[in-house]
């Protein structure tokens, strides 16, 4: 079946499948023609008195057939049902029934009207495929042999006057009347390879049309993607506007592209970025939207072309653009989230008449550049709130510390003032100790703040482990002697590297360390290993200390979560120190695992990339998002 | 050396802090002068001759820290002058230590016992 249900698509080798089958019905047409004019030539032709009735019989049931064949084939058509295969077979079964019935009446198997079955063969051929072709070839000698054994035998006995033409030349009476029997014969053949030829120089050109439209289209398509891809490498306004210039410029074949930008919503239109223009062109004025009537139209009714700018008066800067020698234009707005950001204009060299698609093509830039336009701003926005952030953070430490500082001084001073009571001495020590809290606490407080900001590229530098840690090692080691735990080190030798923030890097480590130096009671032992291992670093600290109990293990990683041992341990912490380890090894896309249990020790293992994935790199950009 | 005492000059604007440097270099035989801002050091550097300067470049008032500091170079200060700083300040020490002429850092708050032993062995 030829699927052909309401609502499908028809494909074009069906469609071409129906424009022959109307052919070979209009062919119909012609044979049917063919026998009664043939008959009635043929009897002056070879001067036969052949038996016409059967002939013009046969050909009235061509006739009928066809109409049958018409009327079915058209009511196909207009009602959109499938057509069958079986509907070409029928038509060539019962053609070549009547083609018997000429073929007999009009000399038998000698006929040379026996040469229309080879018509038939190549119209099959161009109806059907291969395969059917050779089979109605053979089906064709098969049915010529019944058709010879049929009349030999007698059983369907040749007429007399038919008979005659057993020997057709022998009824011809002229050279002439031969000529024109061939002349006929070429005639119809000619008619069948010229139309066949002409069907595929159609097919061909439709094909070339399609070819070449798909070519372009695959190209803007390519070209879109490119320019898509290109304005989202970078998020730096000046750049994303000079690089949307210079693209549309290059694809569009255009001389020249400007952009232009409202300051503010309703405000003035300022130079965004360009390409092909002159320094001298771009500083020529701003544009005021009163005075250009181009922009005005572009904004109220979407596009505007201006075929020669030089003379046009809509045109503000006619003398200008007459000396940077651009001619035509095309205008289109910028518009992102239903917010007209700016205008774009493309400028031709030569006089030019934008053409439809051309149009579609700026539309469809426009708004690619109006995504990259709104993504540069967001992220420029973004950015200032990020140094504001950065800033006021900076400027709370050192307000808050101050004034600590300032006690902290206060209390050092004190006992050279004068001589101290033992309880004074205590109370000053008890008061040290708070404000060494404090500070601890807002360094806490400030360094989760700092591990949440996102990482931006270019922050990151080359960190060589071991020189790093030196001094958080030392720490951990000389507190871990004075309290009497054991404290070894294993780290492999060569030199480990990370991509990262050398501070983030030691505040991991001097936090684990740290826990694991306060909370290991006296005689147990604190061990801190680091391995590089194919494109990653492990690095381990383990001790013998308090442990935590499984049901605090997701809370610790929590800001002021302190689990009950650790309290009870005496000693003093923020509660931050995890949260903060936790927040920068996510900051680098790292690993932190956990294995503990109440009383027999902790392990903490950071698992990080010694390259920083670009995934995790730019991480601004994913907070955008 | 005034009197036989060597001579210490503090600037910083914050008074509590010059304050608890004065009762403690005083209490350990030193002279302490001090200046709550860039204009009051130089006069201060200038009639007092210091032999060692304590600056705090993060004082309100901006960038006076270091245009002190770059003063004294100009004036060719012979003596360590250490900045006193807090965590955080970001000082761009990299670029700026050796070009402004800066002897050392002390983190705030100044511990006692520290600062006393880097006396002892800078002024001998």
């Amino acid at each position: 079946m030829i699927p052909h249900a309401e609502g499908q698509v028809q494909i074009p080798i069906e469609s071409e499948l129906e424009e022959r089958l109307a052919w070979f019905i209009r062919l119909r047409w012609l044979a049917a023609l063919g026998i009664f004019t043939g008959a009635l030539a043929a009897g002056w032709l070879v001067r036969l008195e052949i038996t016409l009735v059967p002939v013009y019989l046969t050909g009235l049931a061509v006739l009928a057939y066809n109409t049958v064949f018409h009327r079915y084939f058209s009511s196909a058509q207009q009602h959109k049902h499938g057509l069958s295969r079986h509907f070409i077979y029928l038509q060539i079964a019962l053609d070549w029934l009547a083609l018997v019935f000429v073929v007999h009446y009009t000399g038998g198997v000698l006929s040379p009207l026996i040469l229309a079955f080879a018509l038939h063969v190549i119209i099959g051929a161009i109806l059907l495929s291969q395969r059917s072709c050779y089979f109605l070839a053979a089906f064709a000698a098969v049915l010529t042999g019944l058709v010879a054994a049929l009349e030999g035998s007698g059983v369907w006995p040749l007429s007399h006057s038919s008979r005659l033409m057993t020997d057709p030349l022998e009824g011809i009476t002229s050279p002439l009347n031969l000529w024109i029997a061939n002349a006929v014969f070429f005639a119809i053949i000619a008619y069948l390879a010229t139309s066949i030829t002409r069907k595929l120089r159609e097919k061909e050109e439709v094909l070339f049309r399609s070819e070449r439209a798909l070519d372009r289209a695959y190209k803007e398509v390519d070209a879109l993607f490119k320019i898509g891809q290109l304005v989202n490498s970078t998020l730096e306004m000046n750049e994303v506007l000079s690089l949307v210039a210079k693209n549309v410029a290059g694809l569009m074949g255009m001389k020249a592209c400007f952009i232009r930008l409202f300051d503010s919503p309703g405000g003035e239109l300022h130079v965004g970025g360009s390409y092909g223009l002159s320094r001298e062109y771009l500083d020529k004025g701003p544009v005021e939207l009163d005075k250009s009537p181009m922009d005005q139209a572009t904004l109220t009714y979407g596009m505007m072309e201006v075929y020669d700018v030089g003379e046009d008066p809509r045109f503000q800067y006619r003398e200008e653009a007459r000396r940077e020698g651009i001619r035509s234009a095309l205008c289109a707005p910028i518009i992102a989230k239903e917010r007209i950001l700016g205008v774009i204009r493309i400028y031709s060299a030569e006089p030019h008449r934008f053409t439809e698609p051309e149009r579609a093509l700026l539309k469809n830039l426009a708004n690619l550049g109006a995504l990259a336009i709104e993504n540069a701003r967001t992220y420029a926005e973004l950015k200032a709130l990020s140094e504001e952030r950065i800033w006021f953070a900076r400027v709370t430490h050192h307000q808050l510390r101050a004034p600590l500082a300032a006690i902290q001084g206060v209390i050092e001073a004190i006992p050279y003032a004068g001589d101290l009571t033992a309880k004074q001495k205590e109370l000053l020590e008890r008061c040290s100790r708070r404000v060494t809290d404090s500070f601890d606490l807002i360094r806490d407080l400030l360094d989760l703040a700092a591990a949440q900001r996102p990482l931006e590229g270019g922050e990151v530098e080359s960190v060589h482990l071991g020189q790093t840690l030196q001094k958080a090692i030392e720490t951990a080691s000389e507190r871990a002697r004075s309290k009497g735990v054991d404290f070894a080190t294993a780290i492999s030798p060569g030199d480990i590297v990370v991509q990262a923030q050398a501070a983030d890097i030691e505040r991991i480590f001097s936090n684990l360390l740290d826990n694991a130096v306060k909370y290991t009671p006296h005689g147990g032992s604190v061990r801190f290993e680091i391995a590089g291992e194919n494109g990653h670093v492990l690095a381990k600290v383990s001790d013998t200390g308090i442990g935590i109990d499984p049901r605090d293990q997701e809370r610790i990683f929590e800001g002021y979560y302190r689990t009950q041992a650790a309290k009870d341990s005496g000693e003093i912490g923020t509660g931050l120190g995890l949260s903060i380890v936790k927040r920068l090894v996510d900051r680098y896309g790292g690993k932190l695992e956990l294995q503990s249990a109440p009383g027999q020790g902790t392990c903490f293992v950071v698992t990080l990339s010694r390259r920083l994935d670009p995934a995790h790199a730019p991480a601004i950009q994913r907070a955008m998002s | 050396m005034r009197d036989g005492k060597y001579v210490i000059l503090a600037l910083d604007d914050d008074p509590d802090i010059l304050e608890s440097l004065r009762v403690v270099l005083e209490a350990n035989n030193y002279i302490v002068d001090t200046a709550r801002s860039a204009e009051e050091g130089l006069r201060v550097y200038r009639s007092g001759k210091p032999d060692l300067v304590f600056v705090d470049l993060m004082m309100e008032e901006i960038d006076s820290g270091t245009s002190f500091v770059k003063e004294l170079r100009a004036l060719g200060n012979a003596a360590p002058v250490y900045v006193l700083s807090s965590v955080g300040d970001n000082l761009n020490m990299a670029t700026d230590f050796s070009s402004l002429g800066l002897t050392g850092v002390l983190q705030k708050p100044i511990n006692s016992t520290l600062l006393l032993s880097l006396l002892k062995t800078k002024l001998k």
